[in-house]
């Protein structure tokens, strides 16, 4: 009697998801290269923070650092798959061998935190983390035959296989052509997918309920016999690996990649999208990723139509700056009075509520801690 | 045989304006513990006191000489910090500790991105009255504003560390870190512990700000942060609820990051900016090895 | 009458712990509160010194008085100093302090120095041990003697009500016994003591009066000899460990 029940909820979830892949489907057919400039930049973050959510929401391990693993993913990927110039050098392998080992080096990086990360509980590593943050951005800027030092390098374009991600080939679907904006339209929702759907699985498994027991309380979850350590390590390991796809994917439609855009500032706005998504909701990360990343493309194109901007750079308030204000605000809003965050607006649109959560605070009802 | 006077005197500028230079991140350090004792909140908006304090020092000293501005940011900063507490954290739903330190990140976020703007592409002069200045005996050629920044920080530190052991606002601060449920049994008002607190870690930072501003450093400038950034570490290094700790921590990471700015010449061209980094490479390596920090309370935790 | 509770119900979330409770202490007068563990004995003097929020629980129903203070809703501050101190389970001295250090955390609530001054000295003549270690840290006193601080420290604000919760926890039966008695002092020099207790023949030796909690509520209230009787709290849900310890 409980089958029909239990499918009905998730029905109105499963529609709406249909609905919305649709649309994102039908997107590069109908709109300009702005928008899917937008839409990418939001994609790429979405990846990036749907690894930060599982690390801080899931299991409770504040990073300030998540954007060196973004950087770590886009630097390989150009590493491994440039061609070597005068300035740079460049392993020249194919591109999507270049992608994975930019993925796979990334991971290693998350797990060689873990000897840190697995002395240090929530506050402290968020004070390291910052370490990683400074020690990146110096190895951007000092490494010059690695990363082109503070001008940047250049990102070699995807091919997989018959499939040539760049400008070079365009194809032509429904009278409709496909230049490099609309092939890595499909490309980064095919891997926004992807991402979210082994999250759900990570998170919903036994593995997620250990790392949510381990926020819980560390010393209660080594008492019900897991391998804290180990755990936390996989949480970096998850997060690295989620920072470097969405980097990737960042560089491959910026075609340009700069220290600034992995430094703490970054980090910080991927925190901010987690937050505002909902701490613990993969799916809330998603939109905390788009209005992040979009809000200040859109207020730049708005420019001219908003009070108090104006467009020269003699500006009162240039569209980062309010960007920044309208996002922060939201993020203090938030963390005060609504830590469901924009999950919850997902949750009212789809039917289903789940248990509000804290940022550090423990499950409610009768799994609540004292103390 | 001169060669090697160059070489004694060079290290030892370099460990006397690094203990200087330490001096300021302890008083940075020790405002944070500050608030962390009385609050058990890490302070991410600190950078944004500091940032803050400089600012208005600079533009009041432009115009009203220079101790009406520091005393004009040091106002400022503290009114800053117990606007974060009596306002923000204070209501808060959110009460974990990890909750209200992301939060004063985000106070920071909002702190930092208008004084920016305000800036711009300036570079703000402090008007102190020792500028440019510089000392030299033995040898040795040492700034001014440094020494001076010395003596400050040094009487502040002695005189917070006296008004800890001796007064009934740091009893009433010992007993809040210690045992909070002890503290409300006491009678301790915990609100005003609470804002005071954060007040004094604002003015503390608006003061370190400004020294930090001084000569040989150009003015206020938005990268002003980064120097409260490497006084993060510092608090950290010594054992985030540890006094002593933030005075050791500051300096030992001063002293480091001074001798590697002396130094960094020599490591190639990786090696130029690693000052700003020793902070936190001592940092990984000391809690490699003591995970609560030099002096840190070691948690004791029941299931 | 300086303690009056009437028809408290205290909550855990959904978990209700004290179920319409109503006592009354006097001036001068002990009133010893027996009962085993959980019946929310330690909740109920959580509930009179405004630390019941700090631990998840509220006070859902009837009132609470102290003098003129209502202290469901009074804070902390204003608990204190409304004359009613209350000395927690496991003393909870602070251990990297000294004995004086600790002492006057007590007065943080009460302005003054001389008057602060004058009440120490009566306490180190009603303690004299802590005379002797006034510049040690505590962490590194006796169990009896933490105890001794930790009323001290109580005393230190002049109450007028004492909440006492297990003093006799894990001292040595001698040491219990003087505390007992260091207790009925404070008393008959006026003080209203509300004692929470799982000695029950220490508690029994001091107490006027006698409430038992069972289930959060008062299940039994007379005089100390009416329960002198081992059977009797036995049959009152105090289990065999009544009968044995009497």
């Amino acid at each position: 009697m409980s089958e029909p029940r239990r499918r009905r909820l998730p029905g109105r979830g499963q529609a709406l998801t249909v609905g919305l892949l649709v649309v994102a489907v039908a997107t590069p057919f109908y709109v300009g290269p702005f928008w899917l400039q937008v839409g990418l930049t939001a994609m790429a973050y979405a990846v990036a923070a749907i690894g930060l959510a599982i690390q801080v929401g899931v299991a409770g391990q504040l990073s300030l650092a998540h954007a060196v693993f973004m950087g770590s993913g886009a630097y390989l990927y150009s590493f491994l798959g440039g061609a070597s110039t005068g300035q740079v050098t460049g392993l020249g392998w194919p591109p999507w061998l270049a992608a994975l080992g930019a993925i796979v080096l990334t991971a290693l990086l998350g797990a060689l935190c873990s000897p840190i990360s697995a002395r240090l509980r929530g506050l402290y590593l968020g004070v390291a983390s910052l370490g990683l943050v400074f020690i990146a951005s110096h190895v951007m800027q000092r490494f010059g035959a690695l990363t082109g030092g503070p001008g940047g390098r250049e990102v070699p374009p995807l091919r997989l296989g018959p499939l040539d991600f760049s400008d070079d080939t365009t194809w032509v679907i429904a009278n409709v052509p496909f230049h490099q904006a609309e092939k890595l339209w499909m490309l980064g929702l095919a891997v926004l997918a992807g991402a979210y759907l082994v999250a759900r699985r990570m998170v919903a498994g036994r593995g997620g309920l250990a790392l949510h027991m381990m926020r819980d309380s560390e010393i209660g979850a080594a008492a019900m016999g897991i391998t804290v350590w180990r755990y936390k390590a996989s949480a970096f390991v998850i997060a690295a690996v989620y920072g470097a796809t969405g980097g990737v994917l960042l560089a491959l439609l910026t075609g340009w990649v700069v220290p600034e855009s992995f430094g703490f500032d970054a980090s910080v706005n991927l925190l901010i999208m987690v937050v505002i998504g909902g701490l613990g909701s993969i799916r809330g990360a998603i939109p905390g990723a788009v209005f992040v990343s979009a809000l200040p493309l859109l207020i730049a194109r708005q420019a001219q139509s908003i009070p108090l901007i104006s467009g020269t750079g003699d500006s009162i308030l240039g569209p980062g700056t309010l960007s920044t204000f309208l996002y922060a605000g939201l993020f203090i809003v938030t963390i005060m009075f609504a830590s469901g965050g924009l999950d919850r607006l997902v949750a009212l649109a789809v039917g289903t509520r789940r248990p509000q959560r804290r940022i550090a605070g423990g499950l409610p009802g009768k799994y609540a801690q004292e103390g | 045989m001169k060669w090697k006077k160059h070489l004694v005197t060079r290290f030892l500028e370099a460990v006397l304006n690094g203990v200087s230079l330490g001096s300021l991140y302890s008083l940075i350090a020790l405002g944070f513990v500050i608030i962390f004792r009385a609050t058990g909140v890490m302070n991410f908006a600190h950078s944004s006191f500091l940032l803050a304090g400089a600012y208005v020092t600079a533009t009041v000293s432009a115009k009203s000489g220079f101790l009406v501005g520091l005393l004009a940011g040091v106002v400022t900063a503290a009114a800053l910090g117990a606007f974060t507490q009596l306002v923000i954290l204070r209501f808060s739903k959110d009460k974990s500790h990890l909750g209200l330190s992301v939060l004063s990140l985000g106070v920071n976020i909002l702190a930092v991105t208008e004084i920016t703007r305000r800036i711009g592409d300036n570079t703000l002069p402090l008007h102190d009255p020792w500028a440019a200045s510089v000392w030299q005996f033995a040898g040795i050629t040492v700034p001014v504003s440094r020494i001076a920044a010395l003596a400050v920080a040094a009487a502040l530190l002695t005189g917070f560390l006296l008004l800890f052991r001796f007064t009934r606002w740091g009893l009433a601060l010992r007993v809040s870190a210690a045992d909070r449920e002890v503290a409300a049994l006491v009678g301790v008002p915990m609100g005003r512990v609470s804002w005071t607190s954060w007040a004094i870690g604002g003015a503390m930072a608006a003061l370190a700000g400004m020294f930090l501003a001084g000569f040989p450093a150009p003015g206020v400038e938005p990268s002003l942060t980064n120097s409260a950034m490497r006084a993060f570490p510092a608090a950290v290094l010594g054992g985030l609820d540890s006094i002593p700790g933030a005075l050791v921590g500051g300096l030992a990471i001063g002293i480091a990051e001074s001798v590697t700015a002396t130094y960094e010449g020599h490591l190639g061209g990786f090696g130029s900016g690693a000052s700003g980094l020793v902070a936190y490479v001592v940092l990984f390596a000391v809690l490699l090895l003591r995970p609560d920090g030099l002096f840190g309370t070691k948690v004791v935790s029941r299931v | 009458m300086v303690l009056a509770v009437e028809n408290l119900t205290v909550r855990y979330g959904s978990a209700q712990v004290i179920n319409n409770v109503s006592l009354r202490v006097e001036r001068g007068e002990i009133l010893a509160l027996l009962g085993n563990n959980g019946v929310g004995k330690t909740t109920l003097l959580r509930a009179l010194s405004a630390t019941l929020g700090m631990h998840g629980g509220k006070a859902a129903a009837g009132t609470a008085h102290h003098a003129t203070c209502d202290l469901l809703r009074a804070n902390a501050v204003a608990v204190v100093r409304s004359g009613l101190a209350h000395v927690p389970e496991g003393r909870r001295i602070i251990a990297n302090l000294s004995v004086e250090e600790n002492l006057m955390a007590g007065a943080l609530a009460v302005r003054g120095a001389a008057k602060i001054a004058a009440r120490r000295a009566t306490i180190y003549s009603l303690f004299p041990v802590l005379a002797e270690r006034a510049r040690g840290r505590a962490g590194l006193l006796s169990g009896g003697e933490q105890q001794m601080l930790a009323i001290g420290r109580a005393l230190m604000s002049h109450p007028s009500v004492l909440l006492l919760d297990e003093p006799s926890l894990g001292l040595a039966p001698l040491v219990a016994r003087q505390i007992a008695a260091t207790v009925r002092q404070i008393s008959d020099e006026g003080m209203a003591v509300l004692l929470v207790e799982q000695n029950t023949r220490i508690a029994l030796s001091v107490a006027d009066r006698v409430a038992v909690l069972g289930g959060g509520r008062v299940v039994a209230q007379g005089r100390p000899k009416d329960f002198a009787d081992g059977r009797v709290l036995a049959e009152l849900s105090l289990g065999g460990r009544a009968r044995e310890r009497s």
